[in-house]
């Protein structure tokens, strides 16, 4: 991925200094890439976004096919007919298929809401900051009772309200996951804003827009590309919890969430429909809570075993 | 100490006011209220019987004041389902959830703290590293999978537990594993990371160096720096199975409160869900000032800022 910054030589200890042409973009990433640990998770999440990217090519079977003839068939290395290599569910659909596929939506439901949810978080928590005694008092206030509400709470009563839908839970979440961000870069916020460099562009006559934008963002970007690793993870596994209540994607469409619904009803009948979706959705959960940990060690060199070792640091 | 606890007092307020508020929006933003509160396919005649029982005919603010003075005397009104008073179904559901919550949550704390002290003391060793990995690992495991494996295993195939309902401590074995092991990998992997960088601080290794027992150092120098975030981290915890329970409970046919607002949702019994997220709301606060007074008094860099 980006072989300039991994360590030439493997047989020194510690990781190669990055050079200093390189963006701290390029950094960041190398840093990552470096790490056993972040290495593990860029290949996880690859692995993952290929096979629910090419999912249709990997499936043994359709995944939306009922044969009521193979209702409940053991997975294939069990003793299972058919070839379903990890069995079929009450409708006779095979699991693997309907795993590779369901992954997709499962996927793209976590890193929409991600970016969405670190968008709006971002641009709230700035403007908390920046405008540190109106704006930001009401909306630390707000993220007081948001705090004190459980998403699932108004999740759920939503959804009964306005019909169960995707789109809607996607947004409220979005709305309801600010408040992480806000209280995160807030306080960085308030720092970088009274720091000798914002002031002089200020002066420079640089619009309150542009301040925020060119000078402030960079130096709050760190945690909430953290933040946002994590909560892709996080955000599949509030789906999949809503999905158990019948709110979260509805039939004929399936994510791994909803699959495991199914699953729920026939537990007793079906054990491998359960099971394997659930393998599938703590995959994913473990690959981003792997990045979010690599991506704070490479944000903060040092925590981790890079201090004695970073030039810039000493 | 004392402007400190108005304020947190002041936010019970404001967290009760704003939950009211934020209920009141989304029931008259989703349509026409009176259709809403309404019992599901109900007539006309009903429709307009509730607009004039819950004062829908009066002006919005009007509304707005009499819902959050009747919130705030816990008046929601009776249960459509039921026909009593919701606050009354509320409190009595609320004792077998906290019963499920709260063991859980000791059993975390302690367990993070025994993980995490043992793992920050060999942080390079195998042991340590390794007890790290199997918390990560079940960091990643959803919750609610981890309940239906287990009713999987211990109820379907071997029988030793009941797979659902009220039925008595052996019931419970389910949800507090589950919830226990929810809470243990955030905590444990917080205590550890937390301990280390209390090694570092200057304090603790004045305290080595000048020959104090390791075990005098952990605990009367290391082990009070670490506590504080770990309590803070307890508060949010709290909160995190709270949410948990409102999946858990229908899916393990449990009878608390979780159960209760999602049973009440779908029967569009709309005093209850109001009065279930709007005690939920002030309990989860309360747990968090407590927790949050608990860190000011075991903290002293905090009880000496406060005092400026």
């Amino acid at each position: 991925m980006n072989s300039t910054a991994t360590p030439q030589n493997s047989a020194a200890p510690e990781p190669a200094p990055v050079p200093r042409s390189t963006s701290r973009g390029r950094e960041i990433l190398g840093r990552v890439w470096a790490a056993p640990m972040g290495r593990i998770a860029v290949l996880m999440i690859t692995a993952l976004v290929l096979v629910a990217c090419f999912a249709e090519l990997i499936a043994t079977h359709n995944p939306t096919d009922q044969v009521l003839t193979a209702t409940n068939e053991p997975p294939s290395w069990m003793g299972g007919e058919g070839g379903h290599l990890l069995g079929t569910d009450p409708l006779g659909r095979d699991v693997f298929s309907r795993i590779l596929v369901g992954l997709r939506l499962s996927l793209l439901i976590g890193f929409l809401t991600a970016t969405a949810t670190a968008v709006i978080g971002l641009t709230l928590g700035l403007l908390a900051g920046y405008y540190e005694r109106f704006v930001g008092g009401f909306l630390m206030r707000m993220a007081d009772i948001q705090f004190a509400v459980p998403f699932a709470a108004v999740g759920i009563a939503l959804a009964a309200f306005a019909g169960p839908s995707v789109v809607l839970l996607m947004l409220v979440l979005a709305f309801w996951g600010w408040t992480n961000y806000a209280r995160t870069i807030v306080s960085s916020v308030q720092q970088t804003k009274r720091l000798d460099f914002v002031t002089a562009a200020r002066t420079t006559g640089a619009s309150p827009v542009r301040v925020l934008v060119r000078h402030i963002t960079p130096n709050v970007l760190g945690p909430v590309i953290i933040l946002w690793s994590t909560s892709v993870g996080t955000l599949i596994l509030v789906e999949s919890s809503l999905s158990l209540l019948g709110l979260g994607v509805q039939p004929p469409g399936f994510s791994l969430g909803s699959m495991l619904a199914d699953a729920q009803k026939t537990l007793r009948l079906a054990w491998w429909s359960a099971v394997f979706p659930g393998v599938g959705i703590t995959l994913v959960v473990i690959a981003f809570n792997l990045l979010g940990d690599s991506l704070r060690d490479a944000f903060n060199p040092s925590l981790s075993s890079l201090a004695e070792n970073d030039p810039e640091l000493t | 100490m004392l402007t400190y606890l108005v304020r947190r007092l002041a936010l019970i307020v404001f967290v009760a006011v704003g939950v009211s508020t934020l209920l009141f929006v989304l029931v008259r933003l989703s349509g026409d209220a009176a259709a809403l509160m309404a019992p599901a396919d109900a007539s006309p005649e009903v429709i307009a019987s509730t607009r004039a029982r819950f004062g829908l005919d009066q002006p919005l603010a009007v509304q707005y004041l009499n819902t959050v003075t009747a919130n705030f005397t816990l008046d929601f009104g009776q249960s459509f389902m039921f026909s009593l008073p919701a606050s009354q179904m509320v409190f009595e559901r609320l004792g077998p959830s906290l019963w499920i919550v709260l063991p859980p949550l000791v059993i975390s704390l302690l367990g993070a703290l025994s993980i995490g002290i043992y793992a920050s003391l060999r942080p390079s060793r195998l042991s340590g590293r390794s007890l790290m990995v199997v918390t990560f690992l079940f960091d990643g495991v959803p919750y609610f999978w981890l309940a239906m494996l287990l009713v999987l295993v211990f109820s379907i195939n071997l029988q030793w537990l009941p797979a659902t309902g009220n039925a008595g401590f052996s019931a419970l074995v389910i949800p507090w594993t589950v919830l226990s092991i929810y809470g243990l990998a955030t905590l444990s992997r917080l205590t550890r990371g937390q301990l280390l960088d209390a090694f570092t601080e200057g304090h603790v290794i004045t305290a080595r160096s000048k020959g104090l027992s390791p075990a005098r150092v952990l605990l009367l120098h290391a082990l009070p720096t670490a506590l504080p975030p770990v309590l803070a981290w307890l508060g949010i915890q709290f909160s995190l199975m709270f949410s948990a329970l409102l999946i858990l409970e229908p899916l393990l046919n449990y009878n608390g409160l979780g159960a209760l607002l999602v049973g009440s949702v779908s029967n569009r019994d709309f005093p209850v869900i109001q009065a279930s997220v709007f005690s939920l709301a002030v309990l989860i606060t309360v747990m968090n000032i407590l927790m949050d007074t608990i860190v000011r008094t075991v903290d002293p860099r905090l009880r000496t800022k406060a005092a400026h």
